[in-house]
């Protein structure tokens, strides 16, 4: 049986010693949802815009891939109503 | 050739702005100095804004920005700004002619720009209950009837005091004061005079510095729009850059409330020869840019950079040629727009399609100016914030190839790959896919069938497929044999709880994380053939509360994933936690009466209200630390202890806590009912 599970998202280091030397300065643990590896894992996408910011702050220097580029819903209408 | 407007290309820096900065909005609604002072060095047209310590002090700041509010460019989220990227995306892209109406019609819209506003020479000195002589919606009308005039009069160049008069003839009236204030129009404004002076307006002779100053402000917007080019002089006359006269039904306008459409002939204008100009000056720089840059790289290669961009530059001025020939024409093959040096600068050339290359260029490129021609550099810092805001290095990639001039030289293509491996230590992948199987022959026979679809394997039994690749998977021929679990919606309830707190999973239906979660929380047991067994434990729990993980999100995954959450299940959850308890149960003696009345009369009567705490009609708990003085007063009054409970009373004694249709009283803490006093004659 296959399963297709949609709209996750990864983490991923490009290895384990990244991943320590991360994980030891912005705890990665609490934000897994689950770890494949120590270098993969599926977080909150809710976390995703903070931990690059983070990262950044940090001096990493993180990518970010998605669907449509920095394609979020807009939340707010700065349209006046008129 | 039809290039865009300086506002067009500041309408791009403002949006770079926010990208980079996401300015956080003040308590006034604008973003604060330190977030929009960096758009002095991007900004295109040459506008001065140091002096400007709020972003509506000035007129082309306020200007800008909500022009490019009225087109939803961007967007507020939790305080901050960020640009909307369909809407920008759309609107970058669609045909220039498009953009410049669609610029000017929300011009025609503009609430916060005001132009009375930024006229200095006039203040308003009024009672708060007395109306405002300029309110946005007389204006927003003045504006408008004002456009649909100068459409007509600017066939031909006029100069300034040309306008005013033409304008004093056919719409004295054009800001209504006289038709809102009657008899004195003017009474709430006031002149500056120098040195430091004012005096009271007078109707009518100060109309050339209200409704002239007014004229004045709109001919100056309609300078920003590129639709005239105003200059400061009176002697030298305004034309008409893009204003179409072109149609007869142009031509002769009504004055109508709503505009005709503005149409751009850029072979009649001055704009198309400024863009000519703009083109041919372009290629000049260029060609002497790419040979100087050529040099710096190497000889060999200079040579084949200096003919690939000698072909480019023939192939422009043709170009350039059949353009004038046939200026209504659109383009019918696609010419590069950029010019991509080996040295990472980058000379975008005019062209129709010019703001949607440069819409995409602002994500990864830093403006590095260009007077005739707009110049970028590839930097590492707009590089690197490009692809963390989610945007593809493949699009980069094949922008740069699709409009450059001249293949990416090697080296340039070696330090952007270089970048990019370097913002690979760290990729966050989002909207992406998790496949799983049964097993890792399965899994091997699937990644046979990904050999063109972009995935990670994550272990023996999943493998990731990146958002960019989605679109593939719909080829496969598993997509339609499998389940599909969305995590944007609700998870599937996969849980069986019982009292004890087993829980029973079924892998079958579980999403990803649930097994992860609850081993954080719960004793795997033995694993089924099937379904996978857990308990939750008070030691389970406390080892849970050990790591840091909270009892309100294992309630949260319970109640969300669990068939049936039983509620015995929930209390035990909690009693286990300790959100209740502990309880106590001690030996505490209980008298009982015959009746009600018999314990109203011994509590309150008797003396032992104090001592005791009634649980019922014919109940109290008598406090044992008393003991001998409730005893004294029993022996007091009279009263003997029963050895056994009497053979009247009911065989259940707690029966008597509770009244057959009465819900139990407090009468302990109730006063006793007085007694009836005798009334007095």
């Amino acid at each position: 049986m296959i399963r297709f599970h949609w709209n996750l998202t990864l983490l991923q280091f490009a290895s384990p010693k990244l991943a320590e030397e991360i994980d030891a300065q912005c705890p990665i643990v609490p934000l897994s949802q689950r770890t494949f590896h120590p270098t993969s894992h599926l977080i909150d996408d809710q976390h995703a815009e903070s931990l690059a910011q983070t990262l950044v702050e940090r001096g990493y220097s993180p990518r970010v891939e998605s669907a449509s580029p920095s394609a979020s819903t807009p939340r707010t209408s700065l349209k006046p109503q008129t | 050739m039809l290039t865009p407007s300086p506002l067009q290309i500041d309408l791009l820096r403002w949006l770079h702005l926010i990208r980079q900065r996401h300015p956080k909005l003040l308590k006034s609604g604008f973003p604060g100095r330190r977030d929009f002072a960096p758009l002095q060095k991007l900004l295109y047209s040459s506008q001065h804004i140091e002096e400007a310590r709020l972003l509506d002090d000035h007129p082309y700041l306020l200007f800008l920005y909500e022009i490019a509010y009225q087109l939803d460019l961007f967007q507020e989220i939790d305080g901050h700004l960020y640009v909307h990227p369909t809407h920008a995306h759309t609107f970058f892209s669609s045909p220039l002619e498009a953009q410049q109406e669609h610029i000017l019609q929300a011009y025609l819209r503009l609430v916060l720009w005001n132009e009375m506003r930024f006229v200095e020479t006039v203040t308003v000195q009024r009672d708060d209950a007395a109306p405002h002589p300029f309110p946005a919606q007389v204006q927003i009308q003045a504006r408008r009837l004002l456009l649909e005039k100068l459409l007509g009069w600017l066939e031909f160049p006029l100069q300034l005091h040309d306008i005013f008069q033409l304008v004093r003839e056919e719409e004295p009236d054009l800001l209504q004061l006289s038709a809102r204030f009657a008899s004195q129009p003017y009474a709430s404004l006031w002149i500056a005079e120098p040195p430091n002076k004012q005096r009271p307006a007078l109707h009518p002779r100060d109309w050339t510095s209200i409704e002239g100053a007014f004229v004045q402000q709109v001919l100056s917007a309609l300078g920003w729009l590129g639709l005239l080019k105003p200059r400061r002089f009176e002697h030298e006359p305004f034309r008409r850059q893009g204003l179409s006269s072109s149609s007869p039904s142009s031509s002769t306008l009504s004055s109508s409330s709503t505009l005709p459409s503005i149409n751009t002939t850029p072979e009649q204008s001055a704009h198309s020869a400024h863009s000519a100009h703009i083109a041919h000056s372009a290629h000049s720089a260029h060609s002497a840019h790419i040979a100087h840059s050529a040099h710096s790289v190497h000889s060999a290669h200079s040579a084949n950079i200096a003919h690939s961009a000698n072909i480019a530059h023939s192939a422009n001025i043709a170009h350039s040629a059949q353009s004038a020939q046939s200026a209504h024409s659109d383009v019918s093959f696609h010419t590069p727009t950029l010019l991509v040096q080996p040295n990472l600068d980058i000379i975008v050339f005019p062209s129709p399609s010019a703001t949607r290359v440069l819409y995409q260029l602002e994500h990864f490129c830093q403006p590095t100016g260009g007077e005739q021609v707009l110049q970028y550099r590839l930097e590492k810092k707009t590089f690197f914030q490009a692809l963390r805001n989610g945007y593809p290095y493949s699009q980069i990639l094949r922008l740069l190839e699709e409009e450059s001039r001249i293949p990416l030289h090697s080296t340039l293509r070696q330090q952007l790959d270089s970048w990019y491996q370097q913002s690979s230590q760290i990729v966050i992948s989002r909207q992406g896919v998790v496949i799983e199987t049964s097993d890792a022959d399965e899994m091997n026979a699937l990644i046979e069938e990904f050999s063109e679809i972009p995935h990670y394997i994550l272990d023996p039994r999943h493998l990731f497929v990146p958002a960019h690749a989605l679109p593939l998977l719909k080829q496969l021929g598993a997509y339609h044999q499998a389940q599909h679990l969305h995590y944007d919606q609700p998870p599937v309830r996969s849980l069986h709880i019982d009292k004890e707190l087993h829980i029973r999973l079924d892998p079958q239906q579980a999403d990803l994380f649930a097994e992860t979660f609850l081993k954080k929380y719960a004793t795997p047991l033995l694993e089924q053939r099937k379904d996978q067994l857990f308990h939750i434990t008070q030691d389970s729990l406390l080892q849970a509360q050990q790591q840091g993980f909270s009892t309100q999100d294992l309630l949260r995954f319970l109640e969300q994933r669990a068939q049936i959450f039983p509620s015995t299940a929930r209390l035990r959850l909690e009693a286990l936690t300790q959100q209740i308890g502990p309880v106590y149960a001690g030996q505490v003696p209980v008298l009982f009466a015959q009746d009600e009345r018999t314990m109203d009369r011994l509590l309150y009567e008797g003396g032992l209200g104090a001592y005791a705490l009634r649980i019922g009609p014919q109940a109290a708990l008598l406090d044992p630390s008393h003991q001998d003085k409730i005893n004294q007063i029993l022996d007091n009054l009279g009263i003997t202890f029963a050895p056994q409970v009497p053979t009247a009373w009911p065989p259940r004694l707690s029966s008597l806590l509770l009244p057959a249709q009465t819900t139990p009283t407090t009468a302990a803490t109730k006063p006793p009912p007085k007694p009836k006093q005798p009334r007095t004659p």
